[in-house]
């Protein structure tokens, strides 16, 4: 075989690969679903969307990202199904005719974690903004996620309630996500709220503690957010809704409330229930 | 593509308006970088002028360590390097991790074998009679070795700058070791790695303008120092 | 060892035991006669002339010049210099090639300065000293080379096939600087294929054949006269 001969062929192949893979991305089969990385790392999704696909002909990819980076996915077209926990961003988007019915579905919480010492001395305390504000007076470490995921909006949020500029002295912005961010934490043994599922997963590997937890201000509401489909013509709008269905009807609510990790029950199904954006931090700042 | 426009030129503007936050992620990188190379040289030089020049037993092993540890991953360099400075790792009691010395230490590593491996092709192409001519015209060991690098230097330089632009491109052993802490860690590769994951993009792509043109440099001097090497041999 | 001789070898051999490239059993010489080595391709003219410098170490044997009132082992650098057939330019200027070896050789600034300055002027190549040395033709390369050596004012010289691949003209002006080296007293042994004005003007035939060292002295009729085995 001479050199033109298989540059052709290259060629050929390469040509018809280009023209068919529109045809494959476009495939009604597939969902694709932008999530935070606390619903996937967490094995939650896991759990249910086997049980989804075993019910329904669609096969669900997942693309594990921060709640910004989701987002901006979905803006994108990107992904056909968001499922985010930062309700204000989540409206703004739906607002801004990006996305279409957006359904509350469940709540997890965040917890605060930090050295065994616990220098700050938050243990015990009631409130979050109280432990956010004792962190920052004191000569500790506070990583940051820093990368606009929702853990991290709910973050910034706390530290507002706290009256407290984030970028202190000790304040460490990665730009990372959960898991790498609790690692940091543990290596430099400082502070930083996470959410529980994250925690549990990987707290044995952790040389941190749970030093606060309750507050209502940590609650963490998902939704789903279809991306508005009038936007790109090549989104799998059936299946996304299909899925978003599939996770507040009955079966899907009970497999959410199923769900355990290392015993404990991470999400609370709450489809149905009243998400707005005055949920959570700004509902527990205005009392 | 309006998208794409709209991002190259934000990203024009911040580079152009001297954006502090952009160009303290640039700062770290030099910063970083250069240190690392001016750590790296003194013992490669070293250690490449003795492979070159002695005959000692390991020789032939060192010099094929030095050109496998060149195709050495970067996030394997930080991988290791990770470990060792882990709290639960053996160096853990210098609390380096998620420092800039920590970065610095990685590029090292990542610096070393392909500078000893570059440099040591550059002064193996030296010809014999060199050394020969400066011994028997009185030169000292030390004269005639620094005589060496003078008659190497296109090639001395061309290591330095492939090396440099190795290691101010890596992002691997950068984010596991330096962790882009913001203010701190945070270097062009690492904030274009993980900054972009908010969707933001007009900084990645200034970040990534900035290496693309420290890139060019690099080769443009890179081809010039060839185009002079060669114009030697040649004559 | 004797007094009055500039170099002794004694048992030299050298190549492979089985085989040796040639053997030298004894030789003397004093440095008076200006040397032609002559031998066919592969006799080894140069590995000779080589180990007569310290540049290679012979197999067996041992070579002594007496330089400085001392009997001394090569390689003696700046006394007992060998020039390589291509001489070897420094990848710098004409003026540098000069200039480094006279700081090799300690020369203080104003020393080296004039030092250089006479050596370019004495080699011919002033309107080039800011040139790069390796953009030189073979002629000049030669002369800047015996510069560079006689700035050191060796005592002896070693030449490896200096005439090779130059035209007439340049084989006489090297052999005008060589015959002013040989004037001021250096020694000078040279290889030569062929004959030349500057093979003319050695007194002095060693010939490697047959792996031995065979001696004439010149302007006689070509009498081999067997060096001792």
């Amino acid at each position: 075989m001479n050199l033109p001969v298989t540059l052709r062929n290259a060629a050929i192949i390469l040509g018809a690969t280009l023209l068919t893979s529109p045809v494959l991305a476009a495939n009604d089969d597939i969902i694709r679903l932008a999530t935070t990385t606390s619903t996937y790392n967490s094995g939650l999704l896991d759990e249910l969307l086997p049980q989804f696909e075993a019910a329904h002909p669609y096969q669900v990819q997942v693309i594990a990202v921060g709640t910004g980076k989701a987002l901006r996915m979905g803006q994108d077209g990107d992904a056909d199904l968001l499922m985010t926990h930062a309700p204000a961003a989540g409206k703004a988007f739906v607002d801004a005719g990006y996305g279409i019915e957006p359904h509350g579905v469940m709540y997890n919480d965040f917890v605060i974690v930090g050295p065994e010492k616990d220098p700050a001395n938050i243990q015990g305390l009631d409130e979050a903004s109280q432990a956010f504000k004792q962190i920052a007076d004191s000569d500790v470490l506070f990583v940051s996620r820093g990368d606009d995921s929702g853990t991290h909006k709910k973050e910034l949020a706390l530290w507002q309630s706290s009256d407290i500029e984030p970028g202190f002295e000790g304040y460490r912005a990665v730009g990372q996500g959960m898991g790498k961010v609790l690692q940091m934490a543990s290596e430099l043994q400082g502070y930083t709220l996470t959410d529980r599922g994250t925690w549990l997963a990987m707290q044995d590997k952790l040389d941190l503690s749970l030093l606060m937890q309750g507050d209502s201000r940590l609650f963490n509401p998902y939704q789903v957010i279809l991306v508005n489909p009038e936007r790109y013509d090549d989104l799998n709008t059936e299946g996304a809704r299909a899925l978003a269905e599939w996770l507040i009807s009955e079966e899907g609510q009970q497999a959410i409330d199923d769900f355990r990790l290392g015993g404990e029950a991470l999400f609370h199904a709450s489809a149905g229930e009243d998400v707005s954006p005055q949920q959570g931090v700004s509902a527990g700042a205005s009392q | 593509m309006p998208e794409l426009l709209d991002s190259t030129r934000a990203a024009l503007i911040l580079l152009v308006s001297l954006d502090p936050d952009l160009w303290e992620i640039i700062g770290v990188s030099f910063r970083v970088s250069l240190t690392a190379m001016a750590l790296a040289i003194p013992p490669a030089l070293l250690i490449a002028l003795a492979l070159a020049r002695l005959a000692f037993p390991g020789r032939w092993l060192l010099i094929s360590l030095a050109n496998t540890l060149m195709a050495v991953p970067t996030v394997v360099v930080g991988l290791m390097l990770f470990m060792l400075l882990s709290r639960s790792g053996p160096l853990g009691e210098w609390r380096l991790l998620f420092t800039q010395p920590a970065m610095v230490i990685g590029q090292w590593l990542l610096a070393i074998p392909l500078l000893i491996a570059m440099l040591h092709a550059a002064l193996q192409g030296v010809d014999q009679r060199a050394w020969e001519t400066a011994r028997l015209h009185g030169a000292g060991r030390v004269a005639a070795l620094w005589r060496l690098l003078g008659e190497a230097r296109f090639g001395v330089m061309a290591a330095i700058v492939a090396s440099f632009g190795r290691i101010i491109a890596e992002v691997g052993s950068a984010v596991m070791v330096g962790g882009n802490i913001e203010h701190f860690t945070r270097n062009i590769t690492t904030a274009i790695a993980l900054e972009t994951l908010k969707g933001e993009y007009a900084q990645g792509i200034a970040l990534g303008l900035v290496l693309l043109v420290l890139a060019l440099i690099l080769n443009l001097m890179l081809g010039i120092l060839r185009g002079r090497g060669q114009q030697t041999l040649s004559s | 060892m004797t007094k009055e001789s500039m170099l002794e070898i004694n048992r030299l051999s050298h190549g492979f035991s089985a085989t040796p490239l040639w053997t030298i059993d004894h030789l003397q010489w004093s440095g008076q006669d200006m040397v032609h080595l002559l031998g066919d391709n592969g006799s080894g003219k140069t590995t000779l002339l080589r180990i007569l410098a310290g540049l290679d170490a012979p197999r067996q044997g041992s070579v002594h010049w007496h330089i400085e009132k001392q009997w001394q082992l090569p390689p003696c650098p700046a006394q007992v210099i060998y020039l390589h057939q291509m001489p070897y330019m420094f990848d710098t200027s004409v003026f540098d090639n000069l200039r480094l070896a006279a700081r090799w050789h300690g020369l203080g600034r104003r020393d080296s300065q004039m030092r250089v300055g006479r050596m370019l002027h004495w080699c011919g190549l002033e309107q080039q000293g800011r040139q790069r040395a390796r953009s030189l033709s073979g002629g000049e390369r030669l002369r800047l080379a015996l510069a560079r050596a006689w700035l050191l004012q060796p005592r002896v010289l070693l030449l490896d096939e200096p005439t090779a691949n130059l035209d007439a003209q340049a084989i006489a002006d090297v052999d005008s600087l060589v015959a002013d080296l040989v004037r001021a007293g250096c020694a000078v042994i040279l290889s030569a294929h062929h004959a030349s004005v500057l093979t003319e003007r050695c007194q002095r035939r060693w010939q490697l054949c047959d792996g031995l060292l065979w001696e004439s002295t010149t302007n006689a009729p070509f009498v081999a006269e067997r060096l001792l085995r």
